[in-house]
């Protein structure tokens, strides 16, 4: 929460472009964030913004409660400049940075005293160097400042390890107890006794061999913290020195990257990460996840590979929306690929099933028949851009792949056109077992009922091969494991398994699946009340995907529920007007994707910028008063 | 589909308070032998727990499968066999409606207390040794004491992990042979034929003291 607040008030916080900056963002950047906030001071004095809450709450978390900064001049910061926030894998270091320009620096260098963690600089090299710890150090030269934050990613230091050595511990020793176990119930008294006195003595003496490990794990994670330790602190201090250098430029190690002066803010992304390690799952784990527990899809033959791209988002806040325009421009022979893919159109009919009353919806439109000719070229293709280092696996792959699926066949059962409708949030009855007491409070399980608040939805798939699905239904029918029901079935475990019941129907050119039976008849019959029309229509008709969610009526939804704690239906009670509704969409152009999402500015707000900060500034009310 | 519903599913439960039930029951004989039953009741959550279990994680921690909950609980359940004056034991996990029932009979209190540390130190908990039941064949007093085992485990969890046990709550029955006489503290209800205390606190009291649920009872 805190550190997206400072992220927000920096967005409202700076002007301009600074050239030398971007210059020195290197060619292992594996993110890029920058904050114009020329357009944004159009909108939004700095003395509204040194006066919200917003930056209160950022100086207190600053400075932790000790800053005496009450306006965006005293930071002593050139917020007419560019602020970048980049993040770079370095060899077994993961760091991001945020460097700034400095307007003025006695208050930039009273500021940066101002802090708890240390009052004192050092200076080396003609950097001045504040060191927070041995992963966090504010350094700065000149005009520039620069605060790095890094961390070891490496295995030969890693502390995981540690904590599962720990855990194995136990399960060892309690095999090793139940072995030994004799038969207790066979025992007189002095024997029982005898045996827990013995069983005390090994308990004691696993406690100790337990202390024992501990303390030799202790110091094993100690001697590794200090390693991991040196090794962050000599990779800032040798990423500062280049900062401050040309070195990245002469070199042309540097990344170039178009900024657009109109946006606000720029995020830059190329999703190359998984090539890094492609056997083993992504390295995208900030974002993803991480290890077993990363979202699925990443790795050697993951989804995720079909996502290698640059992709560049700008944020744009206007006068009566907050708008995000993005591009991908794919890697490799993607590019290509992707045209071929994303050339269909979603079917016409799936425009009538979205009701302008649902809640939300997402649509996508891709050639399933294209995605499984290109996929294997893809796959071929991945590698032999950056590296050849598994470019055999990726063929063989590619290669067994063609073989193994008929494309024209799979295009025919699932079209590759896919809707997702949130209709609504209604209370169901839903079933549970409690006990109810007697007079001497002997209990029975009872079977009762409750109210529960339970999200409506359908999802919708194309096929051309309705026989097949038929078929599918029939085996369904004759295995009982699904059911009749006007207008379609009703799978029979699907209380069981999802905790709602689930129905299906097939129709001509169409799958169904809903956990509303009344929603399910109603698209079948073609039926839905007041289908969405204008540029909603339009959006899912004529992009590769499409999305669309009332936020206002579906909090509005949310808060007639009594499960909601009280706490936080007063606060998005006070939420739910400063908030509309948000569309997004994506198709494909020459080179690459382009995708938009929007958000219209709620009525009563002057502009996008100023909406921020005054929903921002009622947020930090409400937590601080809980 | 799944994967949508659930993370729409768990965005949205996360708000709501969960709600589950877990009774202690212990039935006592003149000659301080008696039953143990324990039941946890996750019924009303159900969809909650389904939902979850969809999830190969939640809040970064992993979500056991339904086997390996099946098997851990086994595993608890048979460690207790083997514990001395313990018999009768009976389990049942109910993975429709999420219920795990488990019974006992001891031979003495302290039987039961010894079984019921082996437990806990199969799950690598030391601080072994509370006397959690205690009956006096001699006075016809039966104590009961609370441990921090929970309010250890919530201190391990987030906040809206801590959610879990909003709503929760927890019951004490203690049945004797004879009649009541005095209960300590107050709060504890007499059935109509003054032979059972009744007592009921909510989980999010527990997690913050452990010995909410002690008391004393004294026989006639």
């Amino acid at each position: 929460m805190k550190s997206t607040l400072f992220a927000l008030l920096l967005i409202v916080s700076s002007i301009s472009f600074s050239q030398n900056l971007a210059d020195k963002i290197s060619k292992k950047a594996t993110y890029v964030f920058t904050i114009n906030g020329g357009p944004t001071l159009e909108q939004v004095s700095a003395n509204e913004i040194s006066a919200s809450r917003v930056f209160e709450e950022m100086i207190h978390e600053f400075f932790r409660g000790h800053g005496k900064i009450q306006s965006l001049d005293q930071m002593g910061i050139d917020y007419e400049e560019r602020i970048f926030f980049v993040g770079e894998y370095q060899e077994d270091v993961s760091m991001s940075y945020m460097s700034y320009k400095i307007k003025d620096a006695a208050a930039f260098e009273a500021m940066v005293k101002n802090t708890e963690f240390e009052t004192e600089f050092t200076e080396k090299d003609g950097m001045k160097i504040l060191s927070y710890d041995s992963e966090n150090k504010l350094i700065w030269k000149d005009d520039i400042a620069i605060l790095i934050s890094a961390y070891y990613v490496g295995q030969e230091y890693n502390e995981w390890s540690w904590y599962e050595d720990e855990y194995y511990l136990y399960d060892e020793i309690a095999e090793a107890v139940e072995e030994v176990q004799p038969a207790l119930e066979d025992m007189t008294q002095e024997e029982w006794e005898a045996y827990m006195a013995e069983q005390d003595k090994k308990r004691e003496e696993e406690r100790k061999k337990r202390e024992e490990e501990r303390e030799r794990k202790r110091k094993e994670k100690e001697e590794k913290r200090r390693k991991r330790d040196e090794i962050v602190s000599n990779s800032i201090n040798n990423r500062a020195k280049t900062y401050f250098s040309d070195e990245l430029l002469n070199n042309k190690e540097n990344l170039s990257i178009d900024l657009n002066e109109d946006a606000n803010a720029t995020f830059w992304y190329p999703n190359y990460i998984s090539f890094v390690n492609p056997l083993m799952y992504g390295m995208a784990y900030p974002a993803f996840g991480y290890g077993r527990y990363g979202m699925f899809g990443t790795g050697l033959f993951g989804m995720t590979n079909m996502f290698n791209g640059e992709m560049v988002v700008d944020l744009y806040l206007e006068e009566d929306e907050i708008r995000m325009d993005g591009k991908m421009k794919y890697f490799g022979d993607l590019r290509e690929a992707y045209s071929k893919i994303f050339s269909q159109k979603i079917n016409s009919s799936f425009t009538k099933m979205i009701s302008d009353k649902d809640l939300g919806y997402t649509s996508i439109s891709a050639s399933s028949k294209d995605f499984l000719d290109e996929y294997p070229k893809v796959i071929e293709n991945l590698l032999n851009v950056y590296d050849t280092t598994y470019s055999e696996e990726y063929e063989l792959f590619g290669d067994l792949f063609s073989i193994a699926v008929d494309e024209e066949a799979i295009s025919e059962l699932v079209t590759g056109d896919a809707l997702f409708i949130f209709h609504d949030m209604g209370m169901k009855s839903v079933e549970y077992y409690s006990y109810d007491y007697d007079e001497n409070y002997n209990y029975t399980k009872t079977l009762k009922t409750r109210m529960q608040l339970v999200p409506d939805f359908s999802f919708i798939f194309g096929t051309n091969r309705q026989d097949i699905m038929n078929r599918f239904v029939r085996l369904g029918l004759k295995y009982e494991l699904m059911e009749k029901i006007d207008g379609g079935y009703m799978f029979k475990d699907g209380a069981r398994e999802f905790g709602f019941n689930v129905y299906a129907s097939v129709q001509n050119d169409f799958v169904i699946f809903s956990n509303s039976k009344s929603e399910l008849k109603t698209i079948v019959e073609g039926k839905v009340e007041s289908p969405i029309a204008g540029d909603k229509k339009k959006d899912v008709a004529k992009n590769t995907a499409a999305a669309y969610f009332n936020i206002k009526e579906f909090m509005t939804e949310m808060l007639l529920t009594d499960e909601i704690r009280d706490r936080d239906k007063e606060f998005f009670n006070s939420l739910k007007d400063d908030l509309d509704d948000a569309s997004a969409s994506m198709h494909f152009e020459k080179d690459g994707s382009v995708f938009e999402a929007s958000a219209p500015v709620p009525a009563g707000h002057k502009n996008s910028s100023l909406y921020l900060l005054h929903t921002i500034d009622k947020m930090i009310n409400h937590f601080d008063r809980h | 589909m799944k994967s949508f519903y659930v993370i729409l599913l768990i965005s949205i439960t996360t708000l709501l308070s969960s709600c589950f039930e877990i009774i202690e029951d212990v039935s006592l004989n003149e000659d301080g032998s008696g039953t143990f039953k324990y039941i946890v009741n996750f019924s009303q959550s159900a969809p909650k727990v389904k939902s979850m279990l969809l999830m190969d994680e939640v809040e970064g921690v992993a979500v056991p499968t339904e086997a390996k909950m099946k098997s851990k609980f086994e595993k608890i359940c048979l460690q207790t066999k083997k514990a001395k004056g313990i018999s009768g034991v009976t389990y049942k996990s109910d993975f429709e409606n999420y219920i795990f029932n488990y019974s006992c009979n001891f031979k003495k209190t302290s039987n039961l207390n010894a079984a019921l540390d082996s437990i806990k130190t199969s799950l690598g908990d030391d601080s072994l040794g509370v006397n959690y039941f205690n009956y006096s064949v001699r006075s016809k007093k039966f104590k009961r004491r609370g441990d921090n085992l929970i309010e250890n485990l919530r201190q391990k969890m987030s906040e809206s992990q801590q959610l879990i046990f909003s709503g929760a709550k927890y019951t004490c029955l203690y049945r004797f042979f004879d009649e009541i006489s005095n209960i300590k503290p107050e709060g504890s209800k007499l059935s109509a034929n003054k032979k059972t205390s009744f007592k009921q606190v909510l989980m999010s009291e527990m997690i913050h003291d452990g010995h909410i649920i002690d008391q004393e009872i004294q026989l006639k």
